[in-house]
C-alpha cells in the first residue's frame, strides 16, 4: 500500500518527490483557494512558490504554501477558504457584486453611522482571510542560532551555487540558503544537470554551509538576514550578501487569467517534468520567450495535447514539429468557471477565434525576484550586496547565470539593484493584477483617478503588492501601470520592498525568545506544599494567600507569621568610596547613619522623581547592604554602577539578591519565637528598631533587619538561599505553639496599606516627587548634593498640583476599586491607588492621588460604585494603624 | 526600528522584559567583552554632561534630550556580560557604529 495524507476527508496518494500541491493535482483538485475578496476559484499558478494561489491548510497551519511543501503520508490538508467550503462558496457571488465593492469601499461604506463599523468588520473578517491561526496550542518555537560568515549566499541556483564555490575558493565561509532543495523545481535536462553538479560540488566543500527548505525572512540594519530554516531560525549577520534569488515567470493579467487552468511556464513544466502529473488534456500555449517555446517539448512528452503555440515570428522555427504555430497572436480572454474551457485569441492582425482547451500556459518574460536585493541595497552596509544571475538579467542563459555567479563569489561583479532595472511589463487592460487581494485592472483606475497617483500610495490604498506574494507577482505591474498613466518613471517607482520577502510563521519569530524570564524563591515547593495560591507578580512566582488571607493578617497583627521576601533586590557595596557613592545617588544623609542601623530611603532619578525605595544597613568597616524592591533590583544595579562609573569612584557594587534568600518574622511574638532558636540578645535596647545584627537562628548564620513595613515587631532574616527551607521549617516549627502562619501578598497589601507604606508603582507616577508622596521626611535638603537635589529645588519652586493621600470611607461601604475618581463634585478630584477594607478599622481605607483646584485640595470627596451609588471618603492623616510607631518599636 | 529600541530599552532597564527579542541587527562593540548582539545590552541614554551649575543648562540637560537623527554617543549596559557601562558613538538612522570609544 502506497503512501497517501488526507485531505478533507479522502485519502490522496503520494509519489516520491512530490509536493501537496503536485499530489493533490494527480488526485484531481484542481481548486485551491477561494480569493481574498471575490472569492473566485484559483488554482495551481505558479509552482515555484511565488503566487499565493496554492494557499492551503496543512496539519491545522492555515496558508501554507502547498507547490513548495513536500507531501508526507499521514498529512491532514484541507482547504479553509469558502463558505462552505472552497469547491461549493456561497461568497461567490462577491463576484458579481466586485463593481459594487471598490478599493476601500469598507472604508467608505460602514463608517457611518459610526456604530456600525465594528458590526460590518465582523462580517467581513469572517468573509474573507487566509485562515484560521491555531491558537488551541501555544506553537512550539524553534530554536535560534547565531551564524557570521563571510559571504552569505541566498538562493542556490545556478548563479548562487557557482558564487558559493567562487566564494568559498577564495577562502570565504559561506552560508548557502534556498526555500527549496538544490534542483528541485527542474525537469530533469541540461540545466538541472548543471545545477547537480555544482551542488555537489558545494556540499563538498567545508567552506560552504547549504541549507535547503531554508527561507530568508529579509534583510535588516546592519546586513542581518534570519534565515527560517526547516526547524530553526538562522541569525546570519555575513560580511557580505550576494542575492541570487533568479527570477520568476511573469504574471499573465488577462481576463480571466486567474481561472484554475491557466499556468505559468515554469510551473506547468515542473508539474510535467519532476512530479510527472500532466497539467492538463489540451494546452494553449502562450510563450514570448525562447524558455518558453522550450517547454513544449516537455509539455508534449508528458501527454499534454498542444491545441496551438502563440508565439513571436522569430521563436516560430523552434517550435517542435506537429504544433499548430500562431505567430503574434495573443489570448485576451480564457472562459470556464471551475476550469478553463476555452481561451480567445486575438490573432494578427485583427482576427479573432476560440479554441477549446483546459489549460493555458503563458511564458510571457521573466521578472526578477529581486525583493531581497532591493532591501539589502537600501541600507548601509559595509560591503555593498551584490546581485547575481536571473535576479539582474532576468531569462539570462545558463552560462551567463554561472559567470555571474563566479565574479559575484570572487568579489568582481558589480551589479547592484539600482543599475539591474528590469523592462517593465506592457499594462493589460483587463484581469486581476493582484491575486492576492483582488485587485482588477479597473480598480487601479477607479483608484487612480480618486487621486493616488504614485505606486507608493496606490499601494498603500489598493493593497496591491501587500499580500503573501509580496508583490513577487503584481510589483511590476503596478510600477508599469503608473508610469503609463503619469508618464513619471518617479512615481512609478518600485514600490519599498520590506522584509517579511516570504510569509513567516510566528513560531520563526518566537524562535529568537529564548529566554523566559520566571523566577522562583528556594522556598517554591514549600509555598505549594502549602498549599499557597501563586502567581507572578513582575518576573517572580510569590504566595498572594495560603488560603485564608484574613487569618493570615491577624496572625501578623496578633500572634506570628513569616513571609518570603526573597525577591527583594540585595546589594553589598564596598570600596574605599562606598559611602561617597550612596551619600551622592541617595537623598538621605549617610554620613550619620552608624554602624549596625538601617535607614528608609527613597531613590531619584536627576529629574528628582522617585523610582525606587528600600533600606540602607551601614556594615562595619566602611560597607553598606542595601535592599531595593523586587521588580526594581537589576534596574538600581545597573544605576548604582552607572554612577560610580561616571563619577569614576572606587566602589564595587556585589549583587546578592539570588545568593540570598529572606525571610520576615513579624507580629507582636516575633521575639518570642526567634528568642526559642536564637541565643543573641534581641531585646529592643541591644537590637533596636531599624537596627540589623549577625545572629543565628536555628543554627543558620543570618543578617537580621529590623524592619516596620507591616507595622509589628519585625525582623528580616537575610540568610544563603541554600538554607532558606531549612530556615521556614524551623520557624514554622517552632513558632506552632505561638499560632504561626505564613502570610502572603494578599495580607500584606492590608497590612502595609494600614501603615499608609506605599508600593512603588502602584501608589507613584513616573513623576512622583518626595514632595508629591508626602515623604519630605526622606529627603536631607541640606545636603550639598545628591541626584536629584537641583531638580527638587527647582520644583520647590512652584506649588504642587497633585500628592499622594491617605483616604477612608465611610463605615459599612464597600471598598471601592483602586483606579476609581475621586469626584469633588462633578469635578474629577483624584484617583485611587489602593483601596482595601481595613480589619482594623472596620472600614475602606487606600492611598489616592489629590488633584488641586486653584491651588487648593478637597478634603471629601465622593467615589462612583457602579452606575448610581456614591461612596462618601475623607482625607485623613496616614498611617491609620499605630499612628505612633509603638509597636513596631517593641 | 528606532520605536522597537527603545521599547527595548525602556523594558529592559525597567527590569520588566519577559521576553528578550533578537530581530535587531545591531551589534555593540562592548570594550571589554568585544562584539556582541544587541540583546545584550541595556540602553543608557545620549552622554549628557554630569552636572552644570547653570540652571538653565542643567534643566537641558536633565529634560531635554536631543533626540537628533544621526550620529548620537550613548551609553550602553552590558547587562548580558561584564555589566559595566561603556559610550559608543552610533548613527541613530542607520544603526552603525561610528565610533566604538571604549569605556566611559
Amino acid at each position: 500500500m502506497s503512501d497517501a495524507f488526507d485531505f478533507e476527508g479522502r485519502r490522496v496518494p503520494i509519489r516520491d518527490g512530490d509536493s501537496v500541491a503536485s499530489a493533490l493535482y494527480r488526485d484531481g483538485v484542481r481548486t485551491f483557494n477561494r480569493s481574498h475578496k471575490s472569492h473566485r476559484r484559483r488554482g495551481l499558478y505558479c509552482m515555484t512558490g511565488d503566487c499565493p494561489n496554492c494557499l492551503i491548510n496543512v496539519d491545522g497551519m492555515p496558508a501554507v504554501r502547498s507547490c513548495c511543501t513536500p507531501a508526507r503520508a499521514g498529512m491532514s490538508v484541507k482547504r479553509e477558504t469558502g463558505r462552505p467550503s472552497a469547491d461549493v462558496d456561497l461568497l461567490a457571488i462577491n463576484d458579481y457584486l466586485h463593481a459594487l465593492m471598490p478599493v476601500g469601499f469598507y472604508h467608505k461604506a460602514f463608517i457611518k453611522p459610526r456604530f456600525s463599523w465594528p458590526i460590518f468588520e465582523k462580517l467581513i473578517r469572517k468573509a474573507t482571510g487566509l485562515g484560521a491561526l491555531p491558537v488551541e496550542h501555544a506553537p512550539a518555537p524553534k530554536p535560534a542560532r547565531h551564524l557570521h560568515p563571510d559571504t552569505l549566499v541566498i538562493g542556490a541556483g545556478v548563479a548562487g551555487l557557482a558564487a558559493a564555490r567562487a566564494a568559498a575558493a577564495r577562502g570565504d565561509s559561506v552560508v548557502l540558503c534556498d526555500e527549496h532543495t538544490i534542483g528541485e523545481k527542474l525537469a530533469p535536462g541540461h540545466t538541472r544537470d548543471r545545477i547537480e553538479a555544482l551542488g555537489a560540488e558545494v556540499r563538498a566543500d567545508d567552506r560552504v554551509q547549504v541549507f535547503e527548505r531554508a527561507v530568508a525572512i529579509g534583510v535588516y540594519e546592519g546586513g542581518f538576514v534570519p534565515i527560517a530554516a526547516a526547524d530553526e531560525l538562522l541569525q546570519v549577520h555575513p560580511g557580505r550578501i550576494i542575492v541570487a534569488t533568479g527570477a520568476v515567470e511573469a504574471h499573465a493579467v488577462f481576463e480571466g487569467s486567474d481561472v484554475p487552468g491557466v499556468f505559468l511556464a515554469r510551473g506547468a513544466a515542473r508539474l510535467a517534468g519532476v512530479h510527472g502529473v500532466v497539467p492538463g488534456k489540451r494546452a494553449v500555449v502562450f510563450a514570448r520567450t525562447r524558455e518558453g517555446v522550450d517547454h513544449l517539448a516537455t509539455l508534449r512528452d508528458s501527454g499534454v495535447e498542444i491545441a496551438a503555440a502563440l508565439v513571436p515570428a522569430e521563436l516560430a522555427a523552434c517550435v517542435p514539429d506537429g504544433i499548430e504555430v500562431l505567430t503574434g497572436a495573443t489570448v485576451i480572454r480564457a472562459r470556464g468557471r471551475k476550469q478553463v474551457r476555452s481561451v480567445q485569441v486575438q490573432t494578427a492582425p485583427s482576427g479573432e477565434r476560440s479554441i477549446a482547451c483546459d489549460t493555458v500556459i503563458a511564458a510571457l518574460g521573466m521578472s526578477p525576484r529581486d525583493g531581497l536585493l532591493r532591501m539589502a541595497a537600501e541600507l548601509p552596509l559595509d560591503t555593498a550586496p551584490v546581485g547575481a544571475g536571473e535576479v539582474i538579467d532576468p531569462g539570462c542563459s545558463l552560462e551567463a547565470a554561472e559567470s555571474s555567479g563566479t565574479r559575484a563569489g570572487r568579489g568582481e561583479a558589480g551589479v547592484d539593484a539600482e543599475t539591474s532595472v528590469s523592462v517593465l511589463p506592457d499594462v493589460p487592460e483587463c484581469g486581476y493584477v493582484c491575486l492576492c487581494e483582488d485587485v482588477r485592472v479597473d480598480d487601479l483606475e477607479k483608484a487612480f483617478e480618486e487621486g493616488f497617483r504614485s505606486s507608493q500610495i496606490l499601494k498603500r490604498y489598493t493593497t496591491t503588492t501587500m499580500g503573501p506574494c509580496q508583490g513577487a507577482m503584481c510589483g511590476h505591474l503596478l510600477a508599469a501601470f503608473v508610469q503609463k498613466r503619469t508618464g513619471s518613471a518617479a512615481q512609478g517607482a518600485r514600490t519599498t520592498p520590506r522584509p517579511p520577502a516570504r510569509t513567516v510563521t510566528l513560531e520563526s519569530f518566537a524562535g529568537a525568545a529564548h529566554e523566559l524570564v520566571e523566577k522562583r524563591t528556594a522556598l517554591h515547593e514549600r509555598h505549594l506544599e502549602m498549599g499557597a495560591k501563586l502567581a507572578r507578580s513582575g518576573a517572580w512566582f510569590r504566595p498572594y494567600n495560603y488560603g485564608d488571607w484574613k487569618a493570615e493578617y491577624r496572625a501578623v497583627r496578633e500572634a506570628v507569621s513569616i513571609m518570603d521576601v526573597s525577591t527583594l533586590g540585595k546589594f553589598l557595596i564596598g570600596g574605599t568610596d562606598a559611602s561617597a557613592l550612596l551619600d551622592r545617588v541617595y537623598p538621605c544623609r549617610i554620613d550619620n547613619l552608624a554602624a549596625g542601623r538601617n535607614r528608609y530611603a527613597l531613590m531619584l532619578g536627576e529629574a528628582g522623581y522617585v523610582f525606587d525605595d528600600g533600606l540602607i544597613c551601614a556594615l562595619e568597616g566602611g560597607r553598606y547592604y542595601i535592599t531595593t524592591t523586587s521588580g526594581g533590583a537589576s534596574g538600581v544595579e545597573a544605576w548604582l554602577r552607572d554612577w560610580a562609573d561616571r563619577w569614576a569612584l572606587h566602589a564595587y557594587i556585589a549583587d546578592q539578591s539570588a545568593a540570598l534568600g529572606a525571610i520576615v518574622v513579624a507580629g507582636p511574638r516575633a521575639r518570642d519565637l526567634l528568642t526559642t532558636l536564637c541565643s543573641d540578645a534581641l531585646d529592643a535596647e541591644s537590637f533596636p528598631y531599624m537596627a540589623h545584627r549577625e545572629i543565628a537562628v536555628a543554627g543558620i548564620g543570618c543578617r537580621a533587619l529590623r524592619v516596620g513595613f507591616v507595622g509589628e515587631l519585625a525582623y528580616e532574616l537575610h540568610h544563603p538561599r541554600s538554607r532558606s527551607v531549612e530556615l521556614w521549617d524551623a520557624l514554622l516549627d517552632a513558632g506552632k505553639s505561638l499560632g504561626i502562619r505564613p502570610h502572603g501578598l494578599d495580607a500584606l497589601e492590608l497590612l502595609r496599606l494600614e501603615k499608609g507604606h506605599i508600593y512603588i508603582g502602584q501608589d507613584t507616577m513616573p513623576d512622583a516627587t518626595p514632595t508629591k508622596l508626602g515623604m519630605d521626611w526622606a529627603v536631607a535638603s541640606g545636603k550639598p548634593a545628591f541626584l536629584g537635589k537641583r531638580a527638587l529645588e527647582r520644583m520647590a519652586a512652584h506649588p504642587i498640583e497633585r500628592r499622594l493621600v491617605g483616604v477612608a470611607f465611610e463605615r459599612g461601604s464597600p471598598a471601592p476599586e483602586p483606579g476609581a475618581p475621586l469626584f469633588d463634585g462633578e469635578r474629577i478630584a483624584g484617583r485611587l491607588t489602593s483601596c482595601m477594607d481595613s480589619l482594623s478599622e472596620g472600614r475602606a481605607i487606600g492611598l489616592a492621588w489629590s488633584y488641586a483646584e486653584a491651588g487648593a485640595f478637597c478634603s471629601a470627596f465622593e467615589v462612583k460604585l457602579g452606575s448610581a451609588a456614591r461612596v462618601r471618603g475623607s482625607v485623613v492623616p496616614t498611617p491609620f494603624y499605630d499612628p505612633k510607631g509603638e509597636k513596631l518599636r517593641a | 526600528m528606532p520605536l522597537i529600541l527603545r521599547y527595548l530599552a525602556a523594558a529592559k532597564a525597567g527590569g520588566t522584559a519577559q521576553w528578550r527579542f533578537l530581530q535587531l541587527g545591531l551589534r555593540i562593540p562592548c570594550p571589554h567583552c568585544g562584539l556582541r548582539e544587541y540583546s545584550e545590552f541595556g540602553f543608557g541614554g545620549e552622554v549628557r554632561e554630569l552636572d552644570s551649575p547653570d540652571p538653565d543648562r542643567d534643566f537641558d540637560r536633565v529634560y531635554l534630550n536631543d533626540n537628533a537623527p544621526g550620529p548620537q554617543t550613548e551609553r550602553w549596559f552590558h547587562a548580558y556580560g561584564c555589566r559595566r557601562w561603556f559610550a559608543i558613538t552610533r548613527d541613530t538612522v542607520t544603526n552603525q557604529i561610528l565610533d566604538p570609544a571604549g569605556a566611559a
